[in-house]
């Protein structure tokens, strides 16, 4: 049923003013296969995605397809040849339904005026899902659903209306494990059925779960190629970043001091929403010097404990108590004042004021306190002054700091954030996936400044959705499971199978002995 | 930290200001007048004589302070529709002391009649930003709604026991003479309201770029949930400054009492409130670009109105013109954003 492609890339070129966001590149996509594309961010990945979709123009080079030239100059002709690309901001329409967004534009011409045969319509979908066997609520609208299961109507969409290959942009970046991992099992369905797949990413472990073949991209250079066993985590990630990265887990966690004053103290924290429990009964210490993390899959309390840390949530009952002193009725401005930081979860919808330049970003939070404010007046050298440094330190990418923040990329962004949280040392930093979307090297820079915010003699509460990542940095960790606390591990009982169990629900005593 | 402002920028705007005028100049070929003539006529009149100036800069103090109203809250991403209505409140708030307090000494009623102004404008705004506090309400609603309510008020004061009995058109009598705002350049209309307007202006621009209270406002209308995550209180913040744009609005209607008409008119209020929201826009709601729009939009409804009068162009023209330059604006600020 599925038309089988073979796509050659020849030679292609493109720059943006004086960048080259690509170099000479050259790339062959097949049918009935995933391809990771690999690299950094920059690298040229979805430019060169964007050209065979016909969204970019390239300077120089050929499209060929099963050997012939093609000329693909919008998404419409690239559609027409089979070729489908799922961005990160997906193409739906929130308020219809499922079912009116997998056939709209399935028709065309004078055929898209006859009413819509809407059983025909249904029957078509749930024979489909039954041969893949999943489900799609086709009665619900698009915006009342998660993201993993919009992504599948995208998929589904493509799939259906005749794609041969579909370009996946960055898939994972915004889903939970769970959702990870129900894409990749349709991934491999619809691959039986003849579908390819280019899978665009910088995550290593998901391209050695999934993909058949990788390219890697380094700097707009197709760096290489290899078939999936032929290779290994480490050379990709050489190939990625052009450097050997050493241990890319590894950190030097200096030996703590004696266990002294807990710098938190969560005594018995229960918070409920609506008449719904999101946190039962939480008792967390943490000491200076020393990392907690706190794992789990998300939507099982996390924002909420970080929402009650920073003071924009009370709590229900119970005690929030720093440094000895209760802060459980502690405003949010006097809590940063006595050393909290927060690196919320989500940039854009936490953390960021998009329409504004980067120095007015760099002091959200710190805007009231000395040196930034004198009484009511602000200090526009200090403010210049931070904004530089934290562009300097965290090497933001940036013309200059007036830069309005909401036309960073997500990249850039997210080191603005983590770098306006660190840049005075905190006595406490609750940081939530602070590397999400970022890229290898990125990410290794930003595990080692929270590290180094520890061994300093703070105290980090680090929520994370990354075992490798948690197991590598942490101290100790509590796993979070339906807002309650399955036990807390030390550093040499850290195992990810017993993390692994204690995620989907037992107790650390359970998930020990199994 | 310079605000990002670059020849390339400058060079977009000049381009659409220049299209804007050359498509008003093959409007009037098209309609049969000279261009030449129009043009002459529209950049010269009100420029003509001080009797002119004076009265340009007696409409360029009232749409400035006017755009000032709608400038602030708009900051915090508030629309602040009903600065038509405040600045009548405004107005009446400075006829009524300016009458009944005229007896004190001028440097009592004076600065009574404006305190007056201003705290019944704020009054005015302050009720949808109540709405808005308690109950959620759209402020775009509900200060628009406030307007219609004012236009009543002033048929009331102006047609009750305060009517100047031998005038044709309803309005108050004359606020005394203590009450007034002096002039500044004799025979003219050029008055101090002015320099007001320009002390006001430089004040909110101050305000707003290099106070904690001006970033938390920025800050709410860029980003509510990250400014209220990081401790701003935008939940009171967005009311209050609708109250301070309410403040600006009704100044502006005193200011155009005392040092103008003298009394209270009904209709005083003219196009102001839609003027005042297109030239705030064009400049994003900076209150020191505002004195260049503000020079703008007055010199083309001023140029209009004499264009209709001298040479029977209709006056509508003024709003072809505007609307066009608005368009072309926005099309500049895509281009120049555009990489």
């Amino acid at each position: 049923m599925v038309i089988f492609l073979r796509i050659e890339l020849i030679d292609i070129s493109k720059s943006f003013g004086d960048v080259k966001a690509l170099d000479h590149v050259n790339l062959t996509i097949n049918s009935g296969e995933i391809l990771g594309l690999l690299g950094e961010n920059g690298a040229g990945k979805s430019t060169l995605m964007n050209i065979l979709f016909g969204l970019y123009r390239m300077d120089e080079g050929e499209i060929r397809i099963d050997g012939r030239p093609a000329r693909i100059s919008s998404p419409q002709d690239a559609i027409s040849k089979g070729i489908f690309m799922v961005h990160q901001q997906f193409k739906l329409i929130p308020t219809y339904t499922v079912l009116d967004n997998l056939f709209i534009n399935y028709v065309k011409g004078m055929d898209s005026l006859k009413p819509r045969r809407v059983k025909d319509e249904v029957r078509i979908v749930e024979e489909l899902m039954k041969s893949l066997g999943f489900y799609l609520p086709l009665d619900e609208k698009i915006g009342n659903l998660p993201l993993g299961v919009q992504q599948r109507v995208e998929i589904i969409k493509a799939f259906l209306r005749g794609a041969s290959i579909i370009i996946l942009d960055e898939p994972t970046t915004n889903l939970t494990p769970l959702e990870v991992e129900e894409l990749f099992k349709l991934m491999r369905d619809l691959k039986k059925k003849g579908i390819g797949f280019v899978f665009i990413t910088h995550k290593l472990r998901e391209v050695m779960e999934i993909a058949d073949r990788v390219a890697v991209l380094r700097k707009g250079r197709l760096v290489g190629e290899r078939r999936i066993h032929e290779t290994n985590p480490e050379e990709l990630v050489e190939m990625m970043v052009g450097q050997r990265i050493e241990n890319l887990y590894q950190f030097e966690l200096k030996p703590s001091e004696q266990r002294m004053e807990p710098v938190l103290e969560l005594r018995d924290v229960v918070y409920a929403e609506k008449g719904i429990l999101k946190l039962k009964n939480i008792s967390i210490r943490v000491y200076p010097g020393e990392i907690y993390g706190i794992a789990g899959i998300a939507g099982n309390g996390q924002s909420e404990l970080l929402n009650i840390i920073t003071g924009y949530l009370k709590p229900s009952s119970g005690k929030i108590v720093f440094e000895g002193k209760d802060i459980t009725n502690t405003p949010i401005l006097k809590r940063i004042e006595l050393g909290i930081r927060v690196i919320y979860e989500d940039r854009v919808r936490d953390g960021a004021l998009p329409s504004l330049p980067i120095f007015d970003n760099s002091i959200l939070g710190d805007h009231v306190f000395p040196p930034f404010a004198k009484g009511k007046i602000l200090n526009r050298d200090e403010i210049s002054a931070r904004a530089e440094r934290i562009v300097r330190i965290f090497k933001v990418a940036t013309p200059s700091i007036s830069k309005i923040a909401g036309r960073l990329s997500g990249g850039n962004l997210q080191k603005l954030m983590v770098g306006r949280a660190l840049d005075k040392q905190p006595r406490l930093l609750v940081a939530y996936t602070p590397t999400r979307g970022l890229d290898v090297a990125t990410t290794r820079f930003v595990l080692e400044k929270i590290v180094e915010v520890r061994n300093n003699g703070g105290a980090v509460i680090y929520i994370g959705e990354d075992l490798d990542e948690l197991i590598s940095i942490s101290d100790r960790i509590g796993v979070m499971y339906k807002g309650e606390l399955m036990g807390e591990l030390q550093r040499k009982e850290f195992s990810k199978e017993v993390i692994g169990k204690m995620m989907a629900g037992y107790r650390l005593a359970e998930a020990m002995s199994k | 930290m310079k605000t990002v402002l670059n020849v390339r920028v400058l060079l977009y705007y000049a381009f659409a200001l220049l299209v804007a005028f050359g498509f008003m100049g093959t409007l009037l070929l098209a309609l049969g007048y000279s261009p030449i003539n129009g043009y002459a006529t529209f950049f010269k009149t009100p420029f003509m004589n001080l009797r002119a100036i004076g009265l340009f800069l007696v409409k360029f103090t009232s749409l400035y302070l006017m755009g000032l109203a709608f400038a602030v809250p708009l900051q915090a991403r508030k629309f602040n529709v009903g600065n038509e209505g405040q600045f009548l409140l405004g107005a009446i708030g400075a006829a009524v002391a300016g009458i009944y307090f005229g007896g004190l000494p001028s440097f009592v009623a004076l600065p009574l009649g404006l305190i007056m102004a201003c705290l019944l404008g704020m009054l005015w705004a302050a009720m949808p930003a109540f709405m808005l506090f308690l109950f959620n309400v759209n402020e775009i609603v509900s200060t628009i709604l406030f307007n219609f309510i004012s236009f009543y008020l002033v048929d009331y004061i102006a047609l009750g026991s305060l009517r100047d009995v031998f005038a044709g058109h309803p309005m108050t009598i004359p606020v005394s003479n203590n009450a007034r705002i002096p002039t500044i350049v004799p025979q003219t209309n050029i008055n101090a309201g002015l320099v007001i307007a320009i002390i006001v202006g430089v004040g909110m621009y101050i305000v707003v770029s290099r106070t904690t209270y001006g970033y938390e406002l920025r800050a709410a209308g860029s980003n509510p949930i990250a400014s209220e995550k990081h401790g701003i209180n935008v939940k009171l913040l967005a009311p209050l400054s609708l109250i301070m744009g309410g403040a600006l609005a009704g100044l502006a209607g005193g200011i155009e009492v005392l040092g103008y008409h003298y009394r209270l008119i009904e209709g005083m209020h003219g196009f102001y409130s839609p003027l005042s929201i297109i030239l705030t826009l064009m400049v994003k709601g900076n209150p020191l670009l505002l004195f260049l729009s503000t020079f703008f939009v007055t010199l083309v409804d001023v140029g209009s109105n004499a264009l209709q009068r001298t040479m029977g162009v209709p006056v509508e023209i003024s709003l072809i013109l505007l609307g066009l330059l608005m368009l072309l604006i926005m099309i500049a600020e895509y281009l120049s954003e555009r990489r």
